[in-house]
Order: structure tokens, then sequence, then C-alpha cells
């Protein structure tokens, strides 16, 4: 059976911030902070866990029956959508969400960066 | 050729067959190794049970990938157990999976070998390092079996000694095609 989604590109929650309304549909791998968690509303935010100020809203609603609790560290799978009102609101419609409580942040970054540059050299 | 080589989902994507037999099981190339297993640590997105095994679909960030359990496969040490029904792990759970390279209907995937859930949440991150690395100081490079390499060097040693005409000629050619094909 051919693959039904596209894999989750991984951005900081401030890049996809940053990026606003062209982060449109994309399928994306975030890490941050859960706050907020409303299970009436299916609703929570995700904070940046590096740079304060950051976060976006997060749907809940293909999670529910997952233990969720504020402040942990989580990575969440899922899909960017605009939605517009009063103001644009950027909504992560989350597939999938694991606990990453205890994960090293610097550690990670470099991992990160090593595994961006080693896509760009088999992308050359 | 035997061993996992451990990669991106994204190289196994992008693989391409050295054999074009049509045979379900692949040999590919990657880099300068042919291969046929796999070693990939990726976020379970999709899991569901079909008839005798398992289907994962697992996504490292790089590409998403579908890796089939078949209920009937076992690890060396597994012999002798009887078959079951394996149990899809949750999903966002983080997993390694080796397992041997297959196509079917035109899509690269792993028929799982061995897999397990990984609680470190490092790991992925430490599988793409390990996958980097590997690329550049093993896979990339094409295979040197290291007694040719001492023959080498014995040959070209016993070239600037005093040895009969004959070997002297051959020492030196043995060490003019080593660094030619290097």
């Amino acid at each position: 059976e051919p693959p039904t989604v596209s894999h989750g590109q991984l951005l900081f929650v401030h890049e996809i911030v940053a990026r606003g309304a062209a982060a449109n549909n994309l399928s994306v791998r975030v890490t941050g902070c859960l706050r907020g968690v409303d299970r009436a509303s299916c609703r929570a935010s995700l904070l940046d866990p590096r740079v304060a100020g950051h976060s976006i809203v997060v749907d809940i609603s293909q999670l529910i029956d997952q233990n969720l609790r504020d402040d942990e560290l989580v990575q969440i799978i899922g899909e960017l959508s605009i939605v517009s009102g009063g103001a644009t609101v950027q909504l992560l419609r989350a597939r999938t969400l694991r606990n990453v409580d205890g994960l090293d942040l610097d550690i990670f970054m470099k991992a990160v960066k090593a595994k961006e540059a080693f896509e760009q050299d088999l992308a050359s | 050729f035997l061993a996992y080589a451990k990669v991106l989902v994204s190289q196994v994507l992008a693989l391409e067959e050295a054999t074009d037999d049509g045979a379900e099981l692949c040999i590919c190339w990657l880099g300068a190794r042919a291969v046929q297993k796999v070693e990939i640590c990726g976020v379970v997105i999709e899991a569901f049970r079909r008839e005798k095994r398992l289907q994962l679909r697992l996504d490292d960030s790089t590409g998403v990938v579908l890796c089939v359990w078949w209920d009937t496969s076992f690890a060396s040490h597994q012999v002798g157990r009887a078959a079951a029904e394996r149990c899809a792990p949750p999903l966002g759970a983080s997993m390694h999976v080796q397992g041997q390279l297959s196509k079917f209907g035109g899509e690269m995937q792993i028929r799982v070998e061995n897999a397990w859930m990984e609680m470190d949440p490092l790991a992925e991150s430490l599988h793409w390092v390990e996958a980097r690395r590997l690329w550049h100081h093993v896979y990339k490079r094409a295979f040197r079996h290291p007694g040719l390499a001492r023959g080498t060097r014995a040959a070209h040693e016993a070239s600037t000694t005093t040895v009969p005409p004959s070997l002297s000629r051959s020492g030196a050619a043995v060490a003019a095609d080593t660094s030619a094909a290097g």
C-alpha cells in the first residue's frame, strides 16, 4: 500500500512561527513543552523549549486517549494549518505524540544540524 | 554484506538495485557497497495487522518507509518458538528496525528481522549521526581487503631492496595497480 502521509519535517516552534502562512499544510515534527491541555476543546499550546515567547496551538483530538500533562517535553508529528479568525492562528493537527522528557536539547540541536548537513551532502 | 547498514529512511527510498532479476528481496548499492540489510530508527506513524503480518510505517524525519513483520519470522535465537501474532506498537513510539530490503509494487520496503522499542529520547538522533559517520567513512568508500593492503606494502618494500628483477617488476606493477584503483 502506498504511503498515505508525508514524513514530518523537523522544525522548531520559533521556526514555524517565523514561517507564518507559508507553513500551511506542512507535515512537521516539532519538539516543545505542552501547556494548557484542555480535553473539552481538544486544544493545547506547544511552547518552544529554547526560544521564549514562541508557541503554537495544537489540536489534540487524535491524542485524547493519551496521558497528557502540562510542562512535559514532547515531540509531535502532524500537519500545520492556518486558521483565520480575528487573528491568523497556526494550528498543528497532531497525529502522534511521544514524551521526550530528559532529552538533552543541546545534543539534539547538534544532531539535527548534522542530519541536515548529511541530507544536503546526499542531495548534492 | 550480511551486516545491517545503518541508514536514514531517505537513503532507503533512494537506493538503486544492484540486480534486475525482479526478485522481491533486493540487493542495492549504498555508495560503493552492495547491501541487502539495513537498520533504521524512527517513529511509528501507522501500525496495523494484516493476515499473518504486522505492517508498520516509520518516520525518521527524512522519509516514511513501510516495514513488514511476518508472524513467522524469527531472529536466530528465537528458533523453535511457535509463530504468534505480533501486537502493534503504540503510535508515536520510537523503534529500531533491522531487516532485509525488498521491493513490492514499486515501493521499497523493509522485511523486518529484528525490531525493538527505543526508550532513550536521544537514540534516534544518535542513529542519524552514526548513519552519517558510516556513510562518509565506510559505505561510500570501495571495500579493500586488509590482506591486499599488506601484500601491496610488502611488495613495494621488496622492490626497493636487492631482489631478482622479475619480482621487482611485479611488485612495482601491483603497487601501481592499487594506487590507480584507489
